[in-house]
């Protein structure tokens, strides 16, 4: 799809976290968290890495319907903005 | 997007890389196509193969008492017996919380200078359930060199960033 604006992340997912989790399960899960129809997509710094960083916080702010994710860096966070119609998430 | 609420909760979970599928002939989001040569994970225009399982969306709506240097005034913290109030690491312990983090969430960051011992408090938040509600600590392995490796648990174990072991409640 030519003109599809997507902004696809890959992560491990706290399954522990998670209100449906089942103690037998792995406390992981590795999935796809897709934005869809993106309008804006920004990483504050810009340089700063993707590397297994953990997520500290999630703002959304439904006033202009953006997601802020907040990531653990190697010497400070950085934070990920993103304006999308449509957020799915896909378990592996 | 009518609600954002997530139904999932993405807090500690461990991002390990993104895509960008974009128009290349679109100026506005490439314009925001963050541009670092140190991530060979960014591709433009180009669709991954998708993943399989269940697609779900998201858009809808320890303690221990603690051990003290005799003489010195000084309490020795561990990961087994962290204070309740961070504010009682002042003693000895400095505050090296990044201004980012500073700036964009509620945790703190702390160093016992004379141990080398780092610590991260979170404080939990009102509402929520699990560790997410409650205030907790999570202490650096000083000898980590992987995700794996990254913190200590409550008995000074190396444990995976994420895992449900490296949140040390007070």
């Amino acid at each position: 799809m030519p003109d599809e604006k997507k902004v696809v992340i890959k992560l491990e997912l706290c399954q522990w976290k998670q209100s449906n989790y089942d103690e037998s399960e792995p406390e992981m899960q590795e999935g796809v968290l897709s934005f869809i129809d993106v309008g804006s997509f920004k990483i504050d710094p810009p340089s700063f890495l993707i590397d297994s960083n953990e997520i500290l916080d999630v703002k959304v702010h439904d006033e202009n319907k953006s997601v802020e994710i907040i990531l653990m860096g190697t010497d400070d966070v950085g934070k990920v903005s993103i304006v999308a119609q449509d957020i799915y998430w896909e378990g592996c | 997007m009518s609600t954002l609420s997530f139904h999932v909760r993405f807090e500690r979970s461990v991002v390990r890389q993104y895509q960008l599928y974009a128009p290349l002939s679109d100026p506005d989001l490439m314009s925001l196509t963050p541009v670092n040569p140190l991530q060979p994970n960014v591709s433009v225009g180009r669709i991954k193969g998708n993943s399989k399982g269940t697609r779900e969306s998201v858009n809808s709506g320890v303690g221990g008492t603690k051990g003290s240097n005799k003489g010195t005034g000084k309490v020795n913290f561990s990961p087994s017996n962290l204070p309740k109030d961070p504010q009682e690491l002042v003693n000895g312990w400095k505050d090296v919380t990044p201004e980012g983090m500073a700036k964009n969430t509620a945790s703190r960051e702390y160093i016992d200078p004379s141990t080398g011992m780092k610590v991260r408090f979170d404080p939990g938040k009102p509402g929520a359930s699990g560790f997410e509600g409650k205030d907790h600590y999570h202490v650096y392995n000083p000898n980590g060199t992987t995700k794996a490796d990254y913190y200590l648990d409550v008995n000074g174990n190396p444990v995976a960033k994420g895992s449900k072991a490296s949140h040390i409640v007070p």
